[in-house]
Parts: C-alpha cells; sequence; structure tokens
C-alpha cells in the first residue's frame, strides 16, 4: 500500500510479495516527492524477484527524490538475508537505513545464492553467466545445461545492457530452496518490451500482451535484421530443458508465465493491477 | 596460427564484446601468410551467447563470403558442447557454415549443411584443384562447382587464389586449408 502524505511518500511492502506494491510505487515517484520512506520492517520472506524488485524500487526512489528512508525488517534474520545477499551494498548516498547493517561472517556459498548484483556492461554479463553456472551446477546435475542455463540468463541480460536504457541496468539475484529448487530474477526499469519490440516496424501496434508472447519468439527483435532476436528465445529454450520449471516475465500491462512439467507446457497470461516499469524476469527450476 | 579465444573470457556475450574479438581475429588474419590457416581454438570457453557468435563468428565468414582474406584458411577447434551447439545455431540462421575439428581430428561442418559435407570430403581428397577439378569429382556443371566453392572458402574450411593460366586469362586455384589434411 502507498500514501502520499504531503512531500512524503510512503510504501508499506507487505510480510510477502510485494510485487503490486513496488510497481505502483515505482510508477508515482518520478521526482515529484521530497522524500520517500520504504516501510520494510514487517518484511518476513523475500525471494530473488521480491529482492530485485526492491532494491529497484530503492535506487529508483533515490534518483527521484532529496532522501530515502528504508525501514529495515525487524526480523533479525531477515535483516541479516539481506544483508548476505548484498541488498545493502553500494546504496546511494542519500538513502538512510533505520538499522546499522547486521556484521555478518560470510562463507562462500557459490552453489546456494547468487547475491544481488548490478549488470551495466559485458564484462558484468560474462561474470554473471560464470556465477549462474555454479548455482545452476548444483540443480540441474548436468554442466552442459548448468552452462546452457547460464548463457540464456546471460543473453537475456545483455539485451538489457543493449537495448533497455534502464536507468538502473539490471538487477539479479538467485537462492536455491531445499523445498522449491532455484530461483533468479532479473529486474531493469528500462523502456519495456512493448515499447523495445515496437522500434521495429515489423512489430508495431500490438497489444503489451501480444509483444511480450512474441519476444519469446525466435528472430524476433526490436532491431531488424539477420542473426538478432534471440535473447528471450534462447531463455525460453534453456528453462525449459530444465525438468520442471517456470519461466515468468512481466512488462507493461502484461504478465506472462510458462511453466513446464513432463515435457508439457502451460502458459498463462494476466494483465497487472499496476503497469510493471521496465522488464522483470523470474525462473524457477525444480527439484 | 592459433588464436585463444579463452583469453578474453570463459563465458563470453554481447555484440560488443564479439566486434571487439572479431577485429582483433582480422587482424591476425592480416598478418599470417596468403595460404595459411588461423584456428580459433575455444577451448577453455564454456559458454557463449547467440549475440556474441553472431557478431564474432557469423559475420567473419559473411566477411569471408563478400572476399576478405579468402586466400588463407579459417577453422573452429575446442567448442565444448554448448560452445558447438551455439555455433550451431548461429550459423544455420544465417545459411553459412564454418568446419570445427573435432577433438578426435575429424571434421565437423557447424551450421548450413545441405551438400557442404560432401563437397568438403571432395576437396580434402583433392588438397589442390580447380574448380572443374571438383566439377568432374562431383559429377556437376562446372556453374554448380562453383557455387559450392563459393560456400566452401567463406566456410573457411578451403582457401582461393588467383592464378594466371598458360594460355592467360585468370582463375581460381583452391586449396584445402584445414590444418593437418593441407
Amino acid at each position: 500500500m502507498a500514501v502520499k502524505s504531503q512531500n512524503t511518500y510512503v510504501v508499506s511492502v507487505p510480510p510477502n510479495s510485494s510485487g503490486p506494491h513496488i510497481h505502483a510505487a515505482i510508477n508515482h515517484l518520478d521526482g515529484c516527492h521530497e522524500e520517500v520512506r520504504i516501510m520494510a520492517g514487517s518484511l518476513s520472506f523475500a525471494t530473488p524477484r521480491d529482492i530485485c524488485g526492491l532494491r529497484a524500487l530503492l535506487d529508483h526512489a533515490a534518483a527521484n527524490t532529496e532522501r530515502v528512508d528504508f525501514d529495515c525488517p525487524t526480523n533479525r534474520g531477515v535483516h541479516r538475508y539481506l544483508e548476505r545477499i548484498d541488498f545493502y551494498k553500494d546504496l546511494p548516498a542519500n538513502v538512510q537505513l533505520s538499522q546499522s547493517r547486521p556484521s555478518i561472517r560470510r562463507s562462500a556459498r557459490e552453489t546456494q545464492l547468487v547475491e544481488l548484483v548490478r549488470i551495466d556492461a559485458g564484462d558484468d554479463v560474462e561474470n554473471l553467466m560464470d556465477r549462474v553456472s555454479k548455482i545452476a551446477d548444483g540443480q540441474v546435475n548436468s554442466r552442459h545445461l548448468a552452462i546452457a542455463f547460464a548463457t540464456a540468463i546471460g543473453a537475456a541480460t545483455e539485451n538489457v545492457v543493449e537495448h533497455a536504457e534502464s536507468p538502473i541496468g539490471a538487477l539479479v539475484a538467485a537462492q536455491r530452496y531445499k523445498s522449491t529448487g532455484l530461483e533468479l530474477a532479473v529486474v531493469d526499469l528500462g523502456a519495456g518490451i512493448p515499447a523495445t519490440l515496437a522500434r521495429n516496424p515489423n512489430h508495431r501496434g500490438l497489444t503489451d500482451m501480444a509483444a511480450v508472447e512474441r519476444a519469446l519468439k525466435d528472430g524476433v527483435s526490436s532491431v531488424a535484421g539477420d542473426g538478432r532476436g534471440t535473447g528471450l528465445w534462447e531463455l525460453v529454450k534453456a528453462v525449459s530443458r530444465g525438468g520442471n520449471s517456470t519461466l515468468g516475465l512481466g512488462s507493461a500491462a502484461a504478465e506472462l508465465s510458462i511453466s513446464w512439467q513432463k515435457g508439457s507446457a502451460v502458459q498463462n497470461a494476466t494483465t497487472p493491477v499496476h503497469a510493471i516499469r521496465g522488464t522483470w524476469i523470474w525462473v524457477r527450476l525444480e527439484d | 596460427m592459433r588464436y585463444s579465444i579463452v583469453k578474453w573470457n570463459v563465458f563470453l556475450a554481447t555484440r560488443e564484446r564479439g566486434r571487439r574479438v572479431r577485429e582483433d581475429i582480422e587482424h591476425k588474419l592480416a598478418e599470417i601468410a596468403a595460404g595459411a590457416t588461423l584456428t580459433m581454438d575455444f577451448s577453455g570457453v564454456e559458454g557463449i551467447t547467440v549475440s556474441f557468435g553472431d557478431e564474432c563468428v557469423a559475420k567473419l565468414i559473411l566477411a569471408r563470403a563478400a572476399g576478405d582474406y579468402v586466400d588463407r584458411g579459417l577453422v573452429v577447434e575446442g567448442a565444448n558442447e554448448d560452445v558447438h551447439e551455439t555455433l550451431e545455431t548461429i550459423l544455420a540462421r544465417r545459411k553459412l557454415a564454418a568446419v570445427s575439428l573435432t577433438s578426435s581430428g575429424g571434421l565437423h561442418v557447424l551450421g548450413n549443411q545441405r551438400w557442404l559435407p560432401e563437397t568438403l570430403d571432395a576437396a580434402l581428397e583433392l588438397r589442390s584443384f580447380r574448380a572443374s577439378d571438383l566439377a568432374v569429382h562431383l559429377e556437376l556443371t562446372p556453374q554448380a562447382a562453383n557455387n559450392r566453392l563459393r560456400v566452401l572458402v567463406a566456410s573457411g574450411a578451403v582457401s582461393r587464389e588467383l592464378v594466371v593460366p598458360e594460355g592467360g586469362g585468370k582463375e581460381f586455384s583452391y586449396r584445402i586449408a584445414v590444418p593437418a589434411y593441407a
């Protein structure tokens, strides 16, 4: 829930699943407020998608207001987890935390998580592919499939670097859970799929949903020409090979998920309550 | 000459990176003598994106198809399963081909197949030849032999040099450019 109070904009982050609230807040914050308060005190669980989304909101708010107050989770475990996954790393100078950053002992967990990372350039994409290949290795038990998955995530993020014009780059995080497997998210606040695709005259005049669906096909690109339009298609191909798996995409007024189980795919298309700024991608590879 | 791709990184992505690697390979191609071959060694490279591969490898082949560096060879070696699969995709989409040396020393045509494996086998037997030799060997018309040779030269497996025959005029001489087969 978001409340406008004088010149302060307050975003209340619910305990779980903060997606719609974050989309609403991002849409409202475009330079008309002096201060933003992000109330995440009740946060009790955060998936990679939630973490990327929350940090995207924080960075967006910091770039568009003079001051951002972030009310850290009161749950010590969640506060420490945010530190461990680098949510608090390299915060903009105008962000104030309600609590000091916890001191934690870091052990290498390359096969369990990919800390929140910002992808701004080609080198970042290549380093990310290396990290994703390591976490996927333990999940899919095949080096070839792990590399294919890492390459597909690389292709999706290089799209952001080369086409999306996202002011925050692309934010990526991943976590392996004992119960549900590997979850990974890529979030950017760029032009979004429908607007980017419409740069190519062949793909103009589509609804947002039709644009997102078309972007998943081989050879569909915002740039006309051979050899283009493979980023999201590579992702579909790689995730579909991951056994029981789900790929979700949200952009503008379209949210689409495709689940694969025992070789058959089920697609679910919905219109989000609040338009989605940029492109949000999430993947789950189950055990 | 062996060109190690892994010196750039274990994973390779983006068109910008692909362009830089391609330009570096083009410099090396310019340095080697006519008739020599540059081996693009992917040993140690774990994965490449389609964008990288298209900008690097596919555009090298396209440049050859346009006549650049056709008097020297260009082959792929050391590609793991994932890189191999990506290169197949990239080249097939553009209807191009390249030749890859397998770990057992065999040759594999990447990308556009059609009659290329058969033509490559014929070139391996002939080693150094004219278009008319290939036409006879494969029982093709001269035009068909020339069409096949154009694709084979672009792939990098065969180099082409202009020669002046005794009777005057000009024609092309072809030579297999794959190391260990040349």
